[in-house]
């Protein structure tokens, strides 16, 4: 699987605009098709999850995810701040791309966790090229995603 | 939505994310903070549920590894058999908690 072809079928948000944590995973919730009620659910599920530790994979990205009975197939958000927020990442540093992940509990293909996976390993290209942090147009972005991906094979 | 099946998603969704803390440390994520919070506030989501409802998601999942399931396509994604078509012509299926006729799941609707 690649992840670029998940990520050309993502909801995508290169201006995020929060400067904190919570407000944040609101902006990329709010960016799913569903009801408010459902989406303040989801959202209380990822704070929680940020509680118990932080998915701030360091280098100026977090893959903040998981599983609910409101979704019906995975889901990929992505979001830029440009100016970066502190998400308690273990290396100290703010973040600027956000991989929002939300899958369903029982999923066949398991896109969840090779989609975490994917992600986790295209994130040191992404910290190292850094274009990303400040691309303005979704093709750039979905450009760079697809370079990047290929030069990590 | 009914508030007692909303709780019931978020008990099972609390459920599902203490259920997850291993598999989340096998991928390499840091889940070692504030456990015992999301023991309250499952604990919390319990009080609130009507005591029938929680007794009967108890022993459902004593039985199945997930107590709601989602209905897609008229289909319960807990037992995938076909609902009666008396459930699915039903308006505001969310508004009131309901139960599959086959498996005995919780069951919660998709809205198109």
């Amino acid at each position: 699987m690649k992840l670029y072809d998940k990520i050309c079928n993502s909801t995508i948000k290169l201006s995020l605009r929060s400067k904190k944590r919570d407000g944040i995973l609101k902006e990329l919730v709010s960016l799913l098709p569903m009801d408010e009620n459902a989406k303040n659910i989801l959202l209380t599920t990822l704070v929680r999850r940020e509680d118990m530790g932080s998915t701030g994979v360091g280098m100026g990205i977090a893959i903040p995810h998981a599983r609910s009975l409101l979704v019906k197939e995975f889901k990929l958000v992505i979001g830029l701040s440009r100016k970066g927020v502190l998400f308690d990442s273990y290396d100290g540093k703010p973040v600027h791309l956000f991989f929002l992940i939300i899958a369903p509990p029982q999923e066949t293909s398991n896109s969840y966790l090779i989609t975490l996976g994917k992600v986790a390993e295209l994130a040191k290209n992404i910290a190292k090229d850094k274009r990303l942090f400040s691309v303005t147009e979704e093709n750039e972005f979905f450009k760079i995603i697809k370079e990047l991906e290929e030069k990590g094979r | 939505m009914d508030r007692q099946l909303e709780l019931l998603i978020v008990l099972h969704d609390l459920s599902l994310l203490i259920k997850e803390v291993n598999t989340e440390k096998e991928a390499g994520f840091e889940v070692s903070k504030h456990k015992e919070d999301l023991l309250k506030a499952k604990e919390k989501v319990e009080k609130d549920l009507e005591t029938a409802l929680l007794k009967r998601y108890e022993k459902l999942i004593e039985r199945y590894p997930r107590a709601v399931a989602p209905v897609i396509d008229g289909i319960c994604y807990g037992c995938f058999v076909t609902l009666p078509s008396a459930f699915v012509v039903r308006k505001n299926k969310n508004e009131e908690v309901t139960i599959c006729p086959n498996c005995g799941r919780f069951i919660y609707w998709f809205e198109d």
